[in-house]
């Protein structure tokens, strides 16, 4: 089996089998970035296979003074940006997207968030409630929590895939968890009013 | 330090991307302060929180797809290449053609200018005939052919009405609706149905206009086809890497429903053509600008708005004349005259049509955009 740096090599001289083999090897991760950055399935199959024909397209640029995952990671977030920055130009409102009321923003769905406290903190529902809680984000925020969070880009990083300065990153992204942070708070209280509520009916039947 | 200045500065406290000064007073506090000591707690959990987020598999057929896209990107940059090594020569001849041509039509005052402003610019361009120093320049053929029509329209008032073949003008189709629609498969035909040029060639080959628009076939052999929409604005852009700007281009474009074909090619510059929705102009403008630097722009839309504001005009004043003639003719004579008044009246509409769609941005546009690399 060829190591990653044999398959890059050959795939600079235009070998298409030897990029797929690498494909292979990133698509998953590629795939869940793009999945958190986008928020659907449909989207993100779009861009991640995007970002790799992409990649191939430019690998001969591809210097590998950083890792090639690096370099994926890095051409997926500005696939993704490109697209959440068109949408923001030309919106479309989906049912998974929040519906944005002023400075808060709220779901249009909320049916599957009516679970039990016991039952948030189970892996599956932990995923999904996480997933959505990205995705309720500004496309500026969403961008900023991917690529820090999941991605685990450096400050200068982000700044230099988002087009902007330092300053604004960190602000950026405090803000960004600060909105999280108070959102799963509220989420909390809801779930412990519920469960309150659901165990007093409990007790007078 | 107050709370309030502690909060906005825990997020890059925790990721160390605070300097020496602002990190020890933040320390400082939060060893002072039991709520933003909680505040950094939470957001230290939160973090943890969002790592456990998983990765997840890619649906069944995303290798398959993806491994269609890569072969249709080797094939596209095969074809770019390929093109740019040998075509820009093979068509220099027909630019030569092309040039005597138009020299000769000149000179033998075949293509009187005042006239050719006031017909409607929406020539079919070929690649074939117009290589990348005069992509703009109008293709004699069909233009002049109309050219005739109009001059002879004009000395009908003295002659007995015997209408000359070229007289009887392709009308575009009247089922067209005001307003493109938004169907893909619909929108590529609609190019021929808003085209308010009479076309001869349909008539006399009786070839539908659908047929003509090979387009439709296949998205892929777009770059060997003409767009026959309205240009309304030229860009020069100059840029890194003109063949992946090309491709980037390709796909944004088809993002937005636009089509783009290469009309000329030759070592560091790249002629494109690019069809679409005028609504979609502003995002390709965005989003060219940020492939490159856009080094000139130039609209033609008011110029083009005008001429088509005289054509209407025009069309108008002929069918006016057309009535008096009909007043004077025999029977026969009016009968002539009156199939002549419908296609005018027809051709009409569609211009009309196409003004209306054009205000209303939801017409087909053509933009012209030359790369050249930096």
């Amino acid at each position: 089996m060829a190591t990653e740096s044999e398959l890059i090599k050959q795939a600079k001289q235009g070998d298409l089998q030897a990029f797929e083999c690498l494909v292979l090897q990133h698509q998953r991760q590629a795939y869940s970035i793009a999945y958190r950055f986008m928020g659907n399935h449909e989207d993100a199959s779009d861009l991640a296979q995007e970002a790799f024909v992409r990649a191939f397209q430019s690998i001969s640029k591809f210097r590998e003074e950083t890792s090639f995952k690096t370099w994926i990671h890095h051409i997926v977030a500005n696939v993704c940006r490109d697209e959440l920055r068109r949408r923001n130009r030309h919106p479309v409102s989906s049912l998974d997207e929040p519906v944005l009321m002023e400075d808060n923003e709220v779901y249009r769905q909320t049916a599957d968030w009516s679970m039990a406290p016991d039952r948030l903190y189970e892996q599956k529902e932990i995923q999904l409630y996480l997933h959505k809680l990205i995705n309720s984000l500004t496309p500026e925020f969403k961008m900023v929590v991917v690529m820090r969070e999941l991605q685990g880009f450096s400050y200068e990083e982000i700044a230099a895939i988002i087009g902007c300065s330092l300053g604004t990153v960190k602000s950026r992204l405090s803000r960004a968890r600060q909105v999280l942070r108070d959102r799963i708070a509220a989420d909390r209280e809801l779930l412990l009013t519920e469960a309150r509520l659901l165990s007093r009916k409990g007790e007078t039947p | 330090m107050t709370c309030s200045e502690v909060k906005d500065l825990l997020s890059p406290y925790l990721d160390g991307e605070l300097d020496s000064v602002s990190r020890q007073a933040v320390f400082r506090h939060l060893s002072l302060c039991a709520h933003c000591h909680n505040e950094l707690a939470e957001m230290k959990q939160l973090v943890k929180l969002l790592a456990c987020l998983e990765e997840i598999d890619p649906p069944e057929d995303f290798s398959a797809k993806l491994s269609c896209r890569l072969s249709e990107s080797v094939a596209t940059r095969q074809k770019i290449l390929g093109r740019n090594r040998f075509s820009f020569h093979s068509w220099l001849p027909f630019g030569a053609a092309a040039a005597i041509i138009m020299a000769l039509a000149f000179s033998l005052n075949l293509w009187p200018v005042e006239q050719r402003t006031a017909d409607v610019p929406m020539v079919a361009v070929s690649p074939q005939l117009v290589p990348d120093e005069k992509p703009l320049a109008p293709l004699p053929a069909e233009n002049m052919v109309s050219l005739k029509t109009s001059a002879e329209g004009s000395d009908l008032a003295g002659q007995q009405v015997k209408a000359p073949a070229e007289m009887f003008i392709a009308p575009a189709p009247s089922s067209a609706p005001p307003v493109a629609p938004r169907d893909q498969t619909l929108q590529k035909i609609s190019p021929m149905q808003i085209r308010s040029v009479p076309s001869l060639e349909i008539v006399s080959s009786g070839a539908e206009p659908a047929a003509r628009n090979g387009r439709s076939a296949g998205e892929k052999d777009a770059a060997a086809e003409i767009f026959e929409s309205p240009l309304v604005e030229k860009w020069i852009v100059s840029l890194a890497d003109i063949g992946e700007g090309y491709l980037r281009l390709t796909s944004f474009s088809k993002s937005i429903n636009w089509n783009i074909a290469a009309l000329a090619e030759s070592s560091g510059t790249i002629v494109l053509s690019a069809e679409g929705q005028m609504e979609g102009l502003d995002s390709l403008l965005s989003f060219v600008k940020e492939l490159g630097k856009l080094e000139h722009r130039e609209n033609l839309l008011p110029q083009l708005l005008q001429e088509q504001k005289n054509t209407i005009r025009r069309v108008n004043e002929e069918i006016n004349m057309l009535l008096d003639l009909k007043s004077q003719a025999d029977n026969q004579g009016k009968a002539e005259i009156e199939a002549q008044i419908s296609q005018k009246r027809n051709e009409l509409a569609a211009l009309m049509r196409r003004d209306l769609s054009m205000q209303m941005k939801t017409s087909l546009v053509r933009v012209e955009v030359h790369f050249i690399a930096r």
